[in-house]
């Protein structure tokens, strides 16, 4: 269906039409008030009124129904359209949320957070293969693994400086050359049986009760990884936002970033206001296109009715407000990076861009290029790759190890071309581990700690960490949501679209 | 090289031998994310025990010293450093630390008590968990009278830089902001206004020169030198600016640093309207902070309030009338 001529902008994805029309010989305020008690229940502030007001009078001679139009789009954009409480004071003063003004005064660095979603099986991403002090663990691994076991002379070798393990030889799943090579290099390291752990715990304790968290749940563990925090001291919030939130109190320039979409480990204490952005790999839709308005205007007027508000407003308009005029800074600030990146400026020549799990690490590296022209000098990266969760089989999980391996190796390329090698560090996680026993279907199942994990570490040359965490157990369903970050841009799009 | 290294424990037994082994081959985790987050955090520029402790508030379930990755255990260009009981992160040891709020972060010189240059003394604190959310009200402390309004920095608003400041006497009202470095700033975000020219006198104490750039509503309205009021910090002095066009009903100043000596403590700032036509009466519409309504500071006497937050909580600009717990224990006890 064409959009009706009469009306502005593209309706044909639309799941209503503004059809409300003014009674005939209406006054401005006479049709403001009706549309004030039907949209807001009678609780226009009158700063809110007086700029809509403004607004109609401009059309309301002309053409009656188009200044109706268009009061109806701003009043889908204030606080009291879309919170109940009490009269919401404005001052129609747009809140002032700004980027950084200033260059950084410090050197950049930056944690890239992978996350292998769905469990992955770390118990075959590393293996003791000999050197061990007092008995053949490979014999043991490969008892305990039965058909899940890799054949030693598959694995790729090497070799543990630390002395503190059982065993001084250990040898990588064959996919992941270029955990080998980091390895080698002193660019990684590996940490074994990492999870999240309310406390020391072993099988004598009542881990079940004491450990705080649902275990062996895809959605419970991927989120309590990402929060750390199983005692909820400081709830909503996840391990990446709380440690940009100490670095920008420090006097850093901060961001936390995900990739097309928005993760929990990013999200810092609300007192702190660290920025967030949403990398977009695939470009950013226009949400001021098609509206009544010309573009700008609609913009700068929804911000007028989120400005500034009173002390004796509702928390749920307030915060409304301030989530509504954040996001749509962020919203700009991200169409600014894209348009500069579209105009080639942080063009990255050469760079393999095959598939997802790449096109994600692409685009990190490409806004980390622009980190000047954000002005940051600290930042926490999310990325994600899924379909780790193999109950029926591990067949697929050589050919999931050699994607990740693959963007990895593009990945850590491109950042030793741009010379960000030493200041980055790249961690390494799941959901949990699996088990070490297989199941019945010949894969294995939920488990806790990861056994194995792996991260890599890096050190100055290099700080590449891949950590494993597992923790545990008991199939729940198949709760695929580890991709629950996602929820965040979903709200994001919550804002109300100018273009109704 | 601080790489090629395995970390953590790989399992001694992969059977039911194992302590950590429950339910068909799953194995109790042994080292926590924590630890990896903690060298991460500690190569970041996080130090000290509070910070970590706000990153991880689960670090205090585990022995820091032997369960923690420091950043020089896993980072080659952190320098290492002994693992201590830390509070402020300023590498003092908290029993010989007299001045345990110290903000390492400011990069100022810190003596073997643990103190920096005019930083006043502090008993020993407790490490607190989990700071909440403040933001820092904006309330004048008097209606308008007649051509005058004037209004309290310390209720005012102001970046993580700077903080309320009680320590150095002569300030009007319940202490002053102690400004931070280049780029700090106090902002007071609904002064009462009148369109015409208006005067902005600000009441403050400097040691030095820390010139300040002047906005209102976001727009330039001048630089104002902040000369030294004085030799010591107890000295307030006062500078002023003439504003031609000032807006007619309300208006945002903001001060900000601009130069690498930072800002001077800010004590106040009278607004003088040079016309005498009767001042507005004090806005129904009065702040721009979403926030706390002020009744807090009814809860204990001004100056333990001021001084309770100062001392302990303002570090990490916890909301004090969030804690009125630890409030009420702190004052009991």
């Amino acid at each position: 269906m064409e959009a009706c001529p009469t009306e502005e902008g593209i309706t044909n994805g639309g799941q209503g039409y503004l059809t409300y029309t003014v009674p005939s010989g209406a006054t401005v305020d006479e049709a403001l008030d009706d549309l004030a008690l039907l949209l807001t229940g009678g609780k226009l502030s009158m700063t809110n009124r007086g700029i809509i007001r403004s607004v109609m009078n401009q059309y309301y001679t002309s053409d009656k129904n188009k200044a109706t139009r268009i009061a109806q789009q701003l009043l889908l954009a204030t606080p009291e359209f879309h919170t109940w409480g009490s009269l919401h004071f404005n001052s129609g003063v747009q809140r002032q949320i700004e980027g950084y003004t200033q260059p950084p005064l410090h050197s950049y660095k930056s944690v890239v957070f992978f996350f292998m979603g769905g469990g992955a099986d770390s118990y075959n991403m590393i293996v003791p293969t000999g050197g061990c002090s007092h008995k053949d663990m490979y014999a043991e691994y490969a008892n305990a693994r039965g058909p899940l076991a890799l054949a030693k002379d598959t694995l790729l070798s090497i070799t543990d400086n630390s002395g503190k393990q059982l065993c001084s030889q250990f040898g990588i799943h064959p996919s992941f050359k270029t955990l080998q090579e980091l390895y080698n290099s002193g660019d990684a390291n590996f940490y074994m049986n990492v999870g999240i752990l309310s406390e020391p715990l072993t099988k004598a304790d009542d881990w079940v009760t004491r450990s705080k968290i649902r275990l062996f749940a895809h959605n419970h563990m991927t989120r309590e990884q990402l929060a750390l925090d199983p005692h909820d001291m400081n709830p909503g919030t996840g391990v990446g936002g709380r440690l940009l939130d100490i670095l920008k109190r420090n006097g850093y320039q901060t961001s936390g970033n995900t990739v097309d979409g928005s993760s929990l480990l990013n999200v810092g204490d609300s007192y702190y206001s660290n920025p967030t952005s949403t990398i977009s790999a695939g470009g950013i839709s226009l949400i001021d296109n098609i509206s009544s308005l010309p573009p700008n205007e609609m913009m700068n007027l929804v911000k007028q009715l989120n400005g500034n508000g009173d002390d004796s407003n509702s928390l749920l308009g307030d915060t409304w407000s301030q989530r509504l005029s954040q996001s749509l800074h962020e919203y700009e600030t991200a169409l600014e990076i894209n348009e500069a990146i579209q105009s080639g400026v942080f063009n990255m020549n050469g760079y393999p861009n095959k598939d997802a799990l790449d096109k994600q690490f692409f685009s990190v590296a490409q806004y980390m290029k622009s980190r000047h022209m954000r002005k940051v000098d600290r930042e926490v990266y999310v990325v994600g790759q899924g379909s780790y969760d193999m109950h029926g089989s591990l067949e697929t999980l050589a050919g999931q190890f050699l994607q990740a391996n693959n963007a990895l190796a593009n990945f850590v390329k491109e950042l030793k071309d741009q010379g960000l090698w030493e200041d980055t560090v790249i961690v390494m996680g799941s959901d949990f581990g699996r088990s070490i026993s297989p199941n019945s279907n010949g894969g294995s199942d939920h488990a806790w700690g990861v056994s194995i994990l792996s991260t890599p570490f890096l050190n100055i040359d290099t700080h590449y960490d891949i950590i494993f965490s597992s923790l545990l157990f008991q199939l729940l369903g198949k709760l695929l949501d580890y991709w629950w970050w996602i929820e965040w841009w979903e709200n994001t799009r919550r804002v109300p679209r100018a273009s109704i | 090289m601080n790489g090629g290294k395995i970390l953590g424990e790989y399992p001694e037994h992969l059977s039911e031998k194992s302590d950590y082994w429950v339910r068909r081959g799953r194995l109790i985790p042994t080292t926590p994310w924590d630890s990896i987050w903690n060298g991460i955090a500690e190569w970041m520029g996080v130090k000290g025990d509070r910070d970590l402790e706000f990153v991880l508030p689960n670090r205090v379930n585990f022995d820091k010293c032997s369960k923690m990755f420091r950043g020089h255990d896993l980072f080659l260009n952190v320098p290492y450093s002994p693992c201590i009981d830390d509070y402020d992160g300023d590498g003092v040891e908290d029993s010989l630390d007299q001045c345990n709020d110290t903000e390492y972060w400011n990069g100022e010189t810190v003596n073997s008590n643990g103190c920096q240059d005019n930083q006043p003394t502090t008993p020993i604190q407790a490490p607190i968990s989990t700071p909440s959310t403040q933001t820092p009200v904006s309330n004048p402390t008097s209606a308008p009278v007649g051509n005058i309004v004037e209004y309290e920095a310390e209720y005012a608003t102001w970046d993580v830089s700077s903080k309320i400041g009680t320590s150095n006497t002569g300030f009007t009202g319940e202490g002053y902001v102690n400004m931070g470095g280049n780029g700090s700033w106090v902002e007071w975000p609904t002064v009462t206004s009148r369109s015409g020219t208006c005067t902005l006198i600000f009441r403050y104490a400097s040691t030095n020169q820390r010139q300040a750039l002047i906005t209102i509503d976001g727009n330039y309205a001048g630089i104002v030198d902040f000369e030294a009021a004085g030799t010591t910090w107890t000295e307030y002095g006062e500078d002023s600016l003439v504003v031609a066009d000032c807006p007619s009903s309300t208006m945002t100043i903001r001060l900000e640093a601009i130069t690498s000596n930072g800002g001077p403590n800010v004590d106040s700032i009278k607004v003088v309207f040079s016309e005498s036509t009767s001042v507005p009466s004090y806005p129904s519409v009065s702040t721009s902070s979403p926030t706390n309504s002020p009744t807090i500071h009814e809860s204990v006497s001004p100056t333990a309030f001021v001084s309770f937050c100062s001392l302990k909580f303002e570090p990490l600009k916890i909301d004090c009338c969030l804690l009125k717990l630890s409030h009420v224990y702190f004052f009991l006890l």
